[in-house]
């Protein structure tokens, strides 16, 4: 247990002071590089109102277009997001079911296969979907534009769907499912009044999830949007263009519109409830036949093959199909990519490094702080605060990615405080402050998972807090802490729409598949299946760790 | 109305490594209350859902009123079950619970009115209809759960450790008022508990079970006076264990001769001479006595232990060989004796069981796990 030093060194850490300082260093933390640059947005359009008044609804050339342009957009936005969700919850319900409530042979292949899009970067997704659905190499169906927008929100958000439900079934005790059996009730009667609505606000929270992370999606969107404009390119292009004001009061729009459409969302879903009072014995018999379960899982789990998992990974048949094609080598991957005189590979390797850096550095901040917050949040006993940092912590979640890198820009670039310029220090910072929710999230639920009268153990046993601390919570927060590290890893490494706008001349590989995805097919798709490899390889790892609790 | 029958019943899980019911066949008549009573773990709760099923059997086959019931979904096999965690849906008032079979068979609303006050009204709880499961306390959360399993008039009633969850006191008198509606109402009743005592009070006949497999099924009455195995007398009352072997076997009678210099004339002759033995004696037949004059079997030894229990008085007792037996006696008239006394333990001549010396030995079979 280490020597007297150490031991000294402890017990000084232990003592009130100390413990104090760690906590006020943790909350300043928390307020300059978390929540104050993410709503730092608000704040500059109501200091800069004029210009903004004057770009947006009184411009002598324009007049009010561009408020209309960003209704529009904001429009498209929500209209996606509600489709791609709705999709997901017909298609995912079943899924979920199955995996949480039946065992069959590859169950657990199924259950991985799920999670494909969660860990691919969305960048590398959404080209993966045009490859299939708009090139002659796939199916040449839909050219870029609101359907192929919709697929690729439907493929990136389901794992969000599938994932909650399938937990929040499992956490249904089925003993009730029994009950509701022996008392006559069919399969699907039993599904309809008593497994739903008991899994109702779980559904829910995971349908929110989506629908937030549909609202804000920048890199896939890009891809494949084609002339259609979402509110989070309207604020990548409006950045681009310069124009400082006008994205800044989009970006608070669409943060205010998203919000309210949560809480209407919750509401109404508390307010709304299943009819459980009414029942159609012989027409919800028919439906609990086994044929039409047969028929509804072979429906499910073949729309989820061909509307996402094959779409998804369609940039490796993609890549190896083109690596160096007979006859014209200069349209392959190999040579686009390795022996075209503008070196991609060059900056492949660059962007690589870069991501690479930045999502560690995001990762590691983001243990030390997040670790320290979680402890703050639920070891303190402050009584409302804590719960106000605790909802505090998801607020980044909220913000869409694109708005929230604006928001960082304009709070430390030179608009602002003008500490740091665009580039590789403000991509880290954006990183920190979009991946801190998921690092906090998942040690506040790790630490309510422990026993607190291990600790009183330990501290009965003599161990002063700091000590207790070392030896007893964060050997078993362990697996926790590894989870959430890669989590925030995978996140940070896939990110596009915040990047694109804080990134200066430095590169991502997500930034470069955008980038590439114009100009050259076969490098954006090999930079594509480099980082699904990369992250979904990280994800399986995760699941492995988390498992092995 | 129905009688159950299982026909070499067996369920296993884990890909055939564990034997949960092995080979199970019992006949449950018409109108009976039958408990199957077991240590945890022995496969009663397994049984109990093959029943309803919820679960379908590897092999064997059941039968509910003469109908094979393969295939047949749990919605279609007209059964009532309650459950040890009540399982009262918890987003459902006390009402809608009692009301939900009726309502999901399509019954006109005006009988599932009737239904549901009758049902609510025969526990006791009609003015807690409105009631929330987490307003209720867990005494009526169990009458709503049977009154729930009644209110659809299914003919047989499953009853899953039912009042393993409650208080003791509750338990006790919920126990006598489940036995009286099932009763009153005409219906069968197979309850599956770990419970002894209250499998004893209640149960018209009861299963004893064990490792998956049912060693007696008998009378209350048949299985405390007369256990088929050590495990059953060990498990259903209470039983001191002394082994021993057959030393002569007489006319109707056989002396069983103990570790050291005693031995034990016991009635019956089923074990042949020379065989080793184990004789159950149950705590309350033995007597303590000052004095072995005139007395049959009267085994020397010291007390040991003083163990006041309220309505009775144990007494441990280490005889001469260094064998331990357990006597009690009824408080309000026993002899005050103290540790350290010297006394005579009179075993009675006809109530002793005596059991083959088992293979695997006595310890094996009497753990409970």
């Amino acid at each position: 247990m280490g020597g007297d030093g150490l031991r000294k060194l402890e017990r000084f850490l232990s003592k009130r002071a100390c413990r104090l300082a760690c906590d006020i260093i943790t909350l300043a933390f928390f307020a300059l590089v978390i929540l104050l640059p993410t709503i730092f947005l608000f704040t500059y359009v109501a200091l800069r109102w004029d210009e903004v008044r004057y770009f947006v609804f009184e411009n002598p050339v324009a007049s009010n277009m561009r408020w209309h342009r960003m209704l529009k957009a904001i429009g498209l936005s929500f209209e996606i997001a509600a489709l791609a969700t709705t999709i997901d919850l017909v298609m995912g319900i079943p899924v979920a079911l199955l995996l949480a409530r039946y065992e069959f042979r590859g169950k657990r292949v199924l259950d991985s296969l799920v999670d494909l899009p969660l860990g691919v970067p969305s960048a590398a997704l959404g080209f993966s979907l045009f490859l299939f659905w708009g090139t002659t190499d796939g199916l040449d169906l839909l050219t870029r534009g609101f359907w192929l927008i919709v697929l690729t929100h439907v493929a990136f958000t389901y794992p969000y769907i599938v994932r909650t439900s399938v937990s929040v079934v499992e956490g249904v005790d089925v003993t009730y499912e029994h009950a509701s059996r022996t008392l006559g009730a069919p399969s699907f009667t039993t599904f309809r009044t008593v497994t739903a609505p008991l899994s109702k606000a779980g559904i829910v929270a995971g349908t929110i999830m989506a629908f937030t992370r549909s609202l804000g999606e920048t890199g896939a969107t890009m891809v494949v949007a084609g002339i259609a404009e979402t509110a989070p390119l309207a604020i990548v292009s409006m950045h681009q263009r310069r124009l400082v004001g006008p994205a800044a009061f989009l970006s608070m729009v669409l943060v205010l519109t998203a919000l309210a459409m949560l809480a209407v969302i919750r509401t109404l879903s508390e307010k709304v409830g299943l009819p459980i009072r009414k029942v159609w014995p012989s027409f919800e018999r028919k439906l609990s036949g086994r044929e039409p379960r047969l028929i509804r899982n072979i429906l499910s789990l073949s729309s989820f093959a061909f509307l996402i998992l094959i779409p998804s990974c369609f940039s490796l048949p993609y890549v190896i199909k083109w690596w160096s094609p007979a006859g014209r080598p200069e349209k392959g991957v190999f040579y686009q990519v390795f022996t075209a005189p503008d070196e991609k590979w060059r900056a492949l390797l660059e962007a690589i490094m870069t991501s690479f850096q930045v999502a560690a550095l995001a990762t590691a901040i983001n243990l030390v702080f997040g670790l320290a917050m979680a402890v703050v949040i639920v070891r303190r006993n402050w009584g409302r605060v804590c719960a106000l940092l605790d909802a505090l912590t998801d607020i980044p979640l909220v913000v869409p990615t694109a708005a929230l890198g604006f928001s960082v820009y304009l709070f430390w670039g030179p608009r602002g405080l003008g500490l740091v310029g665009t580039g590789f220090w403000l991509i880290v910072l954006t990183h920190v402050a979009f991946t801190y929710p998921y690092v906090v999230r998942t040690m506040v639920a790790a630490l309510k998972g422990l026993d607190p009268s291990l600790e009183h153990a330990a501290r009965t046993l003599g161990a002063p807090p700091f000590t207790v601390f070392r030896t007893v919570v964060l050997p078993m927060l362990g697996s926790g802490l590894l989870a959430s590290a890669i989590l925030a890893f995978t996140r940070s490494l896939s990110e596009t729409g915040a990047t694109m706008v804080v990134m200066g001349t430095a590169r991502t590989v997500p930034v470069l598949v955008v980038v590439w995805s114009e100009a050259s097919r076969q490098a954006a798709a090999f930079a594509s299946v480099l980082l699904m490899a990369v992250c979904y390889g990280l994800l399986l790892a995760l699941r492995y760790v988390t498992r092995g609790r | 109305m129905p009688d159950v029958r299982l026909v070499n019943v067996t369920k296993t899980f884990e890909g055939g490594r564990i034997v949960a019911v092995d080979h199970v066949n019992l006949h449950v008549r018409d109108g009976e209350y039958f408990c199957i009573l077991g240590p945890s773990g022995c496969g009663k709760t397994t049984l109990l859902r093959l029943i309803a099923g919820i679960l379908e059997p590897d092999e064997g086959e059941i039968y509910i009123g003469g109908k094979p019931m393969r295939g047949v979904p749990p919605e279609d096999r007209d059964i009532g079950f309650v459950f040890q965690t009540f399982a009262l849906f918890p987003h459902m008032t006390a009402w809608e619970n009692v009301t939900y079979g009726p309502r999901v068979r399509g019954w006109p609303e005006d009988q599932l009115e009737r239904v549901g006050r009758e049902m609510l009204e025969l526990v006791g709880l009609y003015d807690r209809a409105d009631a929330y499961p987490h307003e209720l306390s867990g005494g009526m959360m169990q009458r709503v759960g049977l009154a729930r399993a009644l209110a659809t008039g299914a003919s047989l009633l499953l009853l899953d450790e039912p009042l393993s969850a409650l208080d003791a006191k509750i338990a006790f008198e919920l126990r006598y008022e489940i036995r009286r509606l099932v009763k009153a109402l005409g219906r069968t009743a197979i309850h599956v508990t770990h419970d002894q005592a209250e499998a004893m009070a209640i149960a018209d006949r009861i299963a004893v079970m064990r490792k998956g497999r049912i060693l007696q099924v008998g009378t209350p009455q048949e299985l405390y006076m007369k256990p088929n195995s050590i495990f059953v007398a060990h498990f259903v009352g209470e039983a001191n264990f002394l082994e021993g072997f057959v030393e002569k076997v007489g006319e109707k009678s056989s002396l069983i001769r103990l570790r050291g210099e005693l031995a034990v004339e016991v009635a019956g002759r089923e074990q042949a001479k020379g065989q080793k033995v184990v004789m159950g004696i149950r705590p309350e037949v033995l007597a303590l006595e000052t004095d072995a004059r005139g007395q049959r079997n009267a085994l020397p030894g010291t007390v040991e232990r003083v163990m006041f229990e309220g309505v009775v008085t144990r007494y441990e007792v280490r005889l001469e060989n260094d064998d331990l037996l357990v006597v009690t006696e009824p408080s309000m008239t026993a002899k005050p004796f103290r540790p350290g006394d010297k006394v005579f333990v009179v075993v009675p001549y006809e109530k002793v069981f005596v059991f083959p010396y088992p293979e695997k030995g006595l310890k094996e079979e009497l753990s409970v796990e």
